[in-house]
């Protein structure tokens, strides 16, 4: 080893003479280089053809006499199949169209559909679970609807449908999308471990102050002070304001109610009982839970939160992966005067986006798939998937029927979905922005950074800029000046 | 003449690569910041409106703004000196020093998706490796990424994860360092740490150049990691301009908005690597 770290016995030799004699070698070697060289590429060449015939083969047509109906849905992994046997269902069951389906993952399915918009090969259908049907509608990525449906269609939707499926699908004055399912929520909780906290599961609480006192006898400490288990903390303002009375709607002038007395109250509420744990303990606590989509990272399966407010599709994921998972479902209370039956759902649709080039077939397929050509043929894929059917009648149909009977806490959401003043997140177009700023704003209040009337009249404040925004850049009398108010199909 | 034109068809794959690919789209997004385009529909004219509502009428921007400087004044300088010293070490002849580098090379070439999902968990506040170690020293570690106060350090510290591409260079720099300064030193009677100062510094500027500039460029792009790990979050901590443009750009649909954020980002790139470049002079020595 050298004494000194940055002397290099090898290259104190001068440089310059080394490097040309290096170069005087390579010129010598230069004959031989050229048989590697192709031998090197024989070799790659070689390679990517055993790789190119290694590929699966482009997927045949079934059908190739038929006219294609591209699909687009963001059901991947074990749901896929689910997705598959609609698809194989609605091609068995008609000669005109062959449904080809394609499974994009939901984190990149939006980008995806605009640059095959923008590129002209978008696909005749695509379904989606993110309330985006405003923004969306207004930007001209959609096609409205209304002269592909027949009378009989727009009296199922309007006379047999949940309310909220139509607010969900409707924006601008039209029918942008065919509902295929909803998603709302509800109290799951865990019977053994409300038990053993003294409490009787039998009587559920039934105002959600109630409901702070039953979650309270269910959190634990560790030795150092840090919380363990939760028993209940609310989250989703848009789900909790309804209670209060408020929740976010649109305004005749195209803006959304935001900065109320009721929203204010129940922001306030949820943000009072992070104060109540300590805001620091609840960032600690929350940073260690999955918040996972996957039943076996849901923090209520391994008993961190004996009382969640979750969606519907819970259940059919307990009865897959958690079966020995002792539970129940009970509607999210309201407030002591508070409003009942009042809550929030989102909406999947299925739409055609702008240049789909088989309308028609994409038409049949959502009929097919949603329940409007056959509500019992709905109830079948809807109790195979779990999902909440946006059709009464779907609900009714035999399979479904089935489906309810083996998975009977199913119930609560299709009785908590029923009713005039459940909302979905208002369709408008500043939608996407608004939904992303006030998960940001509640989450400033239960952070401790803002109180809930600063961060409503920020919020409100933040969505008129946006608004005002595009509607300046918006043509005359454009959807996306999000100035024209949504009205039945 | 015609070897000429042999050339330029042998690089023409790459020529049109880089005008329909590069070119193209750099002068298009010129024209689109000037229009509100939402990719469906045409661009329509807006003049300065995106400008205006960027500069004057819009805090989200000032804030990525914010944290993109600061990621780029700290992280950067930060990861030329933690290189370079990894470099000096690296650079010291011992037994089994190939292994070393190559330990340290490895993190480089870890895809950023792959150690950023395992970042995650570890800095987990709760359950977490970091924190695991930390409670067995009797501190209670932070909310790294949840926590506002927390998350651009963490960001930041994170970033020397990947240094290991720097420190190659700096190798290479160090090894081109002429020999015969050092004897040239060592006779005079300089030590270690005299030669280290009045040599290998002045003779490595090059690369320290080199690296502190690609550092900033690459600080004004930073988004796989923010976007993985904290997606702009929280409380906007760390939304980064490259993160934000992205948001604009796909998740509002807001593509005419988004180029002009990234041309007043090219525009920022530009005017502070042409700081650097005016003041190369005076500290960056060529042979």
């Amino acid at each position: 080893m050298s004494e000194d770290p940055f002397y290099d016995e090898r290259s104190s030799r001068d440089s310059h003479t080394v490097r040309l004699a290096y170069v005087r070698l390579d010129e010598r070697r230069t004959p031989p280089f050229m048989p590697w060289l192709l031998r090197g590429l024989a070799a790659l060449t070689l390679i990517a053809a055993i790789t190119w015939f290694a590929l699966p083969a482009p997927m045949q047509r079934q059908f190739p006499e038929r006219l294609p109906v591209r699909l687009w849905h963001q059901w991947t992994g074990e749901r896929q199949p689910l997705i598959d046997a609609i698809v194989a269902a609605f091609n068995r069951s008609q000669e005109r169209y062959e449904v080809i389906a394609l499974a994009v993952p939901a984190v990149v399915s939006d980008q995806k559909l605009m640059l095959a918009i923008a590129g002209g090969e978008p696909p005749d259908v695509m379904t989606q679970w993110s309330p985006t049907v405003g923004s969306w509608a207004a930007d001209g990525l959609l096609q409205p609807l209304e002269d592909l449906l027949s009378a009989e269609d727009h009296r199922v939707l309007r006379e047999d449908g949940y309310p909220v499926a139509l607010k969900g699908a409707q924006c601008h004055g039209h029918l942008y999308g065919i509902p295929i399912g909803m998603n709302n929520f509800a109290c799951y909780f865990r019977p053994d471990l409300v038990r053993a906290a003294g409490l009787d599961p039998d009587h559920f609480p039934e105002s959600l102050e109630e409901l702070v006192a039953w979650g309270r006898k269910l959190d634990r400490v560790d030795a150092q002070g840090r919380l363990e288990r939760v028993g209940f903390l609310p989250s989703r303002l848009a789900v909790f304001a309804p209670l209060f009375g408020g929740g976010f709607k649109e305004r005749p002038d195209g803006g959304i109610t935001i900065d109320n007395e009721e929203n204010r109250r129940a922001l306030t509420f949820i943000g009072e009982v992070y104060r109540h744990y300590g805001y620091e303990r609840m960032i600690q606590f929350r940073a260690s839970l999955n918040s996972g989509s996957l039943a076996v990272e849901w923090p209520f399966v391994s008993g961190l939160y004996p009382i969640s407010v979750d969606g519907q599709w819970r259940v059919e994921q307990l009865a897959n992966y958690a079966p020995e998972v002792e539970y129940r479902t009970a509607p999210l209370p309201p407030p002591k005067g508070g409003r009942v039956n009042a809550g929030f759902a989102t909406v999947n649709l299925a739409f055609i986006p702008v240049g789909a080039k088989e309308r028609h077939g994409a038409m049949a397929f959502m009929r097919f798939w949603s329940g409007l050509q056959d509500p019992a043929i709905a109830g079948t894929f809807n109790a195979s998937g779990g999902w909440l059917p946006p059709l009464r009648t779907t609900v009714e149909s035999p399979d479904f029927q089935a489906f309810l009977k083996k998975n009977p806490q199913f119930r609560t959401f299709i009785t908590a979905v029923d009713g005039p003043d459940v909302e979905p997140v208002p369709p408008v177009a500043y939608q996407v922005f608004f939904t992303s700023r006030a998960w940001q704003a509640e989450d400033r209040v239960v952070r401790g950074d803002k109180s809930a009337e600063q961060a409503l009249k920020d919020l409100e404040a933040e969505v008129e800029r946006e608004r005002g925004r595009r509607s300046r850049l918006s043509r005359p009398g454009s959807p996306r000046s999000g100035a024209i108010n949504g009205v039945a199909p | 003449m015609r070897r000429d034109r042999l050339g330029y068809l042998f690089i023409s794959p790459w020529l049109i690569g880089f005008a329909v690919f590069t070119a193209l789209p750099f002068i298009a997004s010129v024209c689109l910041s000037f229009t509100h385009y939402t990719v469906a529909s045409s661009p329509t004219w807006v003049g300065l409106a995106n400008y205006q509502t960027l500069l004057f009428d819009d805090p989200s921007f000032w804030t990525a703004i914010w944290n993109t400087l600061v990621y780029a004044l700290v992280a950067v300088p930060l990861g030329v000196a933690a290189a370079f010293v990894l470099a000096l070490l690296l650079n010291v002849e011992v037994r089994g020093i190939g292994v070393y580098r190559t330990i340290f090379f490895l993190p480089h070439i870890v895809p950023v998706v792959a150690s950023s999902v395992v970042f995650m968990w570890v800095l987990n506040p709760q359950i977490g490796l970091a924190n695991s170690i930390l409670r067995l020293v009797g501190i209670d570690g932070p909310a790294w990424l949840q926590d506002p106060s927390w998350s651009m350090t963490t960001l930041i510290m994170l970033s020397l994860w990947g240094i290991g591409g720097s420190v190659v260079i700096y190798l290479a720099g160090l090894k081109d360092v002429p020999q015969s300064l050092y004897e040239a030193a060592r006779i005079d009677g300089a030590n270690v740490v005299q030669r280290a100062i009045h040599i290998t510094m002045p003779m490595m500027t090059p690369v320290i150049f080199f690296n502190l500039v690609m550092g900033i460029i690459h600080a004004f792009q930073y988004f796989t990691q923010a976007y993985i790990l904290t997606s702009g979050g929280p409380q906007e901590s760390t939304l980064f301009l490259a993160l934000y443009l992205f948001f604009r750009a796909w998740r509002y649909l807001d593509l005419g908005y988004a180029s002009a954020l990234a041309w007043i980002m090219f525009v920022l790139v530009a005017s502070i690597t042409y700081g650097l470049f005016k003041t190369h002079k005076r500290w960056v020595h060529y042979e």
